[in-house]
């Protein structure tokens, strides 16, 4: 099916959209300087639930847009091929805008769908300041919003309430991943100094404290050589990696993803760095475009994860969900794709448990506890909902760079895999509990003394 | 171990040739390398005074430049909201149009990524509203709670304060303050606006290691801490220089790091240096093993020529398998001395023969009529004699006679030999002339006679004088052999000559006797005159050949005569009996 099947995509403001999003996904470096809205699935009068999602489509972080573009048409199609089987799903109609990762337009994006398009569902962002600013729309207005990027685990635990729920791995998981990794790793190497360096805003922040806490947890003992907090979307990271290098770490953990990552790993390797330094980015380095960007020479050191990978699960319902994406689009999804893919997937599935969508508390208690089959789902496990953070469980796999040619242009991808279950990844319930109780008493976290 | 003479050493030394090239080397490389040196002490010099000189206060200007300009940029920001007429509808939390477009307009300022939100305070400093851009975290957006800010200094420029710096810790970026009262109106007086700011955002501008990591520009804030391009307090100062000042209290402070480029040189130097000792103490070690070699050398060339001066001539240098100069200084003395001993050797014969030969001839003059004499006249008295006894004795006497007369002949052969008519003859014909000259002697004594070879060969000699040598040779191999014994005479080419041997398996020569056969009147015959080898020898120097003799007592005798080959070969095969 084409990606610009009219049945499945209609125009809003703009004839040209069909057109212009072919164009995009056939070249994702030249992503347009305004996008426009698109509207997917049943029309307003037709549908069981209307659901407004905010994807940016320009600037850096569009490429995750455009692909949450289509992993929401991969997720209409199978459930119209329910439908067409029989099965009672509900059908969705699905408005998106672009917020130009900026929390002002993302509030306001989000508020005309409520009172424009009346919308009963809010879904996506990909960067957390904007979801954090949306969040407080979905708080303020009981509307169930479900995040299917951003990762700042302070979404579902500090500031996490009713409406909100999380469809992918966020920074706790991974970086309880990471630290799993990490302790691994010193049996191994013995290494003890580490550095981070993270985008200076929430999601870097909340990624530092969420390892700090998992590794305090693990017993793995270190020295904090160095915390950077470069902004997002910086161009030059220069003086940050010379201050790296300075501070002589062993292992240097980032939160910097998307370009800016790939833009910090090439400015970093036309440096020293990698000589000495291990490179681990367990959120979102190992996300396809990163892949692709690396070449086919690496710099050494790289440990990398993601929330999906092309190339692990190896089961059927991975690679066909890739293999769709790739047939669609022309080319491999970032796991932005399988992130608005499992959001789609969630709100009809409670949708259908809840026999509507007009009651938002009916939704919140279907989304608690919904088991959802997944592509990223090793065999044996189907990813669910937490009841009490409203983050999804999932396991997760994190490895290093290996030659790796079958999903091109890529010609490496992650490989040498350690894999975590998905509840050994969970935040125990004291660590959620001293952080909320130290987020009410004011105080930034509850960091055990380093 | 033996002790060293360095006296001695030294002396040797100032006179070795090798030692002034060595010398002259060092020298040079020395020289070289204080040039160098020089050289590069004022590069270095160079170099440091570009990088610090006027490139750097044109960098400083451009810094200070760059956050004045950001600063500028952020009050202007701060200007135009505080005096947005519709900021008091949103703080008095109206849900009027005015209050939604306040509204609006701080969460788009706010979302700039040098801010992490846009702060209101009362008067009396607490917090009223906070906005949060997209970079918020932390306090006091997610909790107010612990928010302070009485304790960090704050400077104040034309009614702004600047408050600040909060250091990065625990987690957590480090940020200003950027404070301005609203513009009077409905608000509560006192009510302020503030942007807050990201303080790497400010350090940022400040660039990486300044020049080429020589100075690094870094900002002091007013509480004397002093920041890094990343907004972190810096740690490892050197050398700070005040630099132009940006706010009241917050200026620009360099720290020359010197050592970033004078230690890479200064270590760079060292390495040279060292390199330079390493390279003279290398040419001091092949000095040294160069010149006690060729001391050795030369002191055996040494050895040699006094040897040779003293008079032994039989000594030759040993020669290596070098092909050096001194390898051919040796061969060339050794070659001397082999002409020198060949010249002396010639001579002295030359001599001996001369005498000999004269006295030869004046006793054989004298001799040789009063033995004619002497025959004529005991042959009458043997015809006339009737009695057999006296007739024994008579003829007794001629025998002595003749063999007096041999005696008198070869005496007059050796002093006065005549000169050789050499042609080309066939070395086949020499041979089978003297075999049949000796065959009577070798049957009556039992031995064999046989020759071989290529008989064919020409060799140009006189053929008489050579059947002479060749016959002589034979008779005296004969007579070493015992009954049964052979006599072989072959002819071999050799080096555009002709080689024939007459060899014997008869008692041989003693080795102490060897170098004498050739001299005249030594015989071990107890009838022999001691002249044939000597003449043979003669005969054959005459006919530009040479001969040797070699021996091994109780196996036999071998004589080795060179001939000149006289070109052409006859076709004659090989092998008589």
């Amino acid at each position: 099916m084409s990606a610009c099947a009219p049945a499945h995509r209609s125009t809003g403001s703009s004839p040209a959209i069909c057109l212009m999003a072919g164009a995009l996904l056939s070249a994702a470096v030249s992503l347009p300087a305004h996008a426009a809205r698109i509207e997917l699935g049943a029309p307003a009068e037709e549908a069981d639930v209307i659901v407004g999602c905010l994807y940016p489509m320009t600037g850096r972080a569009g490429t995750y847009g455009l692909d949450s573009v289509s992993g929401i048409e991969m997720a209409l199609k199978d459930l119209a091929d329910e439908a067409a089987a029989g099965l009672p799903v509900p059908k969705l109609r699905v408005v998106i805008d672009d917020p130009a990762s900026k929390a002002s337009y993302g509030v306001r994006i989000a508020e005309d769908f409520l009172r424009n398009d009346h919308v009963q569902v809010l879904c996506g962002m990909v960067s957390s300041g904007v979801a954090q600013a949306v969040s407080e729309v979905s708080r303020r207005e009981k509307v169930i919003l479900i995040g299917t990027d951003h990762a700042s685990s302070r979404l579902t635990i500090e500031a996490g309430h009713r409406y909100y729920f999380r469809v992918t791995n966020d920074s706790w998981t991974s970086m309880a991943a990471g630290a799993r990794y990490l302790r691994d790793l010193q049996a191994k190497n013995g290494w003890t100094r580490l550095a981070f360096i993270g985008p200076d805003y929430d999601y870097g922040h909340v990624s530092w404290l969420d390892l700090q806490h998992a590794l305090a947890d693990l017993g793995v003992t270190y020295e904090t050589v160095a915390e950077l907090w470069p902004k997002l979307y910086e161009p030059d990271y220069s003086v940050y990696i010379a201050a790296l290098q300075q501070a002589k770490p062993e292992i240097v953990v980032t939160a910097i993803w998307g370009g800016d990552f790939i833009a910090f790993v090439k400015q970093a390797a036309s440096t020293r760095f990698f000589e000495t330094i291990q490179l681990a980015n367990f959120d979102t380095g190992a996300n396809y475009d990163a892949l692709v960007a690396l070449g086919d020479t690496p710099p050494p050191g790289l440990i990398l994860s993601a929330r999906h990978h092309n190339n692990w699960p190896e089961t059927g319902r991975n690679q066909r969900f890739v293999r769709t994406f790739h047939d669609l689009n022309g080319r491999y999804p970032t796991y932005a794709a399988e992130g608005a893919y499992t959001g789609i997937l969630a709100v009809a599935r409670a949708v259908e448990i809840a026999g509507g969508a007009k009651d938002s508390e009916k939704l919140v208690e279907a989304l608690e506890g919904l088991k959802l089959a997944l592509p990223e789902d090793p065999p044996g496990f189907a990813s669910y909902i937490d009841r009490d953070t409203h983050q999804i469980v999932q396991a997760m796999a994190v490895g290093t760079v290996v030659p790796d040619t079958r999903f091109p242009p890529a010609k490496v991808m992650v490989g040498n895999w350690a894999v975590y279950d998905a509840e050994d990844l969970k935040p125990s319930p004291d660590v959620i509990r001293r952080r909320r109780d130290a987020a009410r008493s004011g105080w930034e976290s509850a960091l055990p003394p380093p | 171990m033996k002790p060293v003479n360095v006296q001695g050493l030294m002396r040797q030394m100032r006179f070795s040739l090798v030692a002034r090239y060595t010398l002259l080397s060092l020298a040079v490389t020395a020289g070289a390398l204080v040039v160098l040196s020089v050289l590069y002490e004022r590069m270095a010099g160079d170099l440091y005074d570009r990088l610090t000189g006027e490139r750097l206060n044109a960098q400083v200007t451009a810094t200070a430049s760059r956050l004045t300009s950001f600063l500028d940029n952020r009050l202007y920001q701060l200007a135009n909201l505080s005096n947005h007429p519709s900021i008091p509808s949103f703080l008095d939390g109206q849900n009027t149009a005015a209050a939604a477009e306040a509204t609006a307009l701080l969460r788009l300022e706010a979302d700039l990524p040098d801010l992490y939100g846009i702060l209101f305070f009362n008067a009396d400093g607490s917090l009223k509203k906070v906005i949060p851009g997209q970079a918020a975290s932390g306090s006091p957006y997610w909790s107010a709670d612990g928010w302070d800010i009485s304790r960090l200094p704050v400077v104040t420029v034309d009614g702004v304060d600047f408050v600040g710096p909060a250091l990065p810790a625990n987690g957590r970026s480090g940020w200003i303050l950027i404070r301005q009262p609203l513009r009077d109106g409905p608000t509560e007086p006192g009510t302020s606006i503030a942007l807050h700011l990201r303080l790497a955002s400010l350090t940022e501008l400040l660039g990486g290691g300044g020049i080429s990591g020589v100075v690094a520009p870094l900002l002091r804030a007013p509480d004397g801490t002093i920041l890094d391009a990343t907004g972190r307090v810096a740690t490892g100062l050197k050398e700070l220089t005040d630099g132009p000042r940006i706010l009241p209290g917050w200026s620009i402070v360099l720290d020359a790091r010197s050592d970033t480029i004078l230690e890479p040189l200064a270590q760079a130097r060292l390495w040279l240096y060292v390199t330079a000792a390493i390279i003279i103490a290398f040419i001091l070690l092949v000095f040294l093993a160069f010149s006690r070699s060729l001391r050795r050398r030369i002191g055996t060339l040494v050895t040699g020529a006094g040897s040779l001066a003293a008079g032994d001539l039989g000594y030759r240098l040993p020669e290596g398998p070098n092909h050096d100069e001194i390898s051919r200084v040796g061969r060339a003395f050794n070659t001397m001395a082999e002409q020198l001993s060949g010249l002396i050797d010639r001579m002295v014969r030359a001599e001996k023969m001369a005498v000999l030969g004269e006295f030869a001839t004046g006793v054989a003059h004298e001799v040789r009529n009063p033995l004619a004499t002497m025959k004529t006249t005991v042959q009458a008295l043997t015809r006339q004699e009737r009695d057999p006894d006296r007739q024994e004795l008579l003829t007794d006497m001629g025998s002595q006679i003749d063999r007096l007369s041999r005696v008198v002949s070869d005496l007059l052969t050796y002093g006065r030999p005549s000169p050789p008519s050499p042609r080309p003859v066939a070395a086949g014909d020499l041979l089978r002339q003297t075999v049949s000259l000796l065959r009577p002697l070798a049957e009556e004594q039992g031995i064999t006679l046989s020759t071989g070879g290529e008989t064919g060969l020409l060799l140009f000699a006189d053929p008489d004088q050579m059947v002479h040598v060749l016959v002589n040779l034979g008779l005296n191999a004969v007579q070493a052999c015992r009954a049964g014994g052979a006599v072989t005479m072959r002819v071999t080419a050799q080096g555009g000559q002709v080689v024939l041997t007459v060899s014997d398996d008869g008692c041989g020569i003693a080795p102490e006797h060897l170098a004498s056969v050739l001299t005249p009147f030594f015989t071990q015959k107890p009838r022999g005159t001691g002249l044939g080898l000597t003449i043979s020898q003669q005969m054959v120097d005459a006919n530009a050949g040479s001969l040797q003799i070699a021996s091994v007592p109780g196996e036999g005798t071998t004589v080795t005569l060179h001939l000149p080959l006289a070109g052409s070969t006859l076709k004659e095969s090989a092998g008589h009996g």
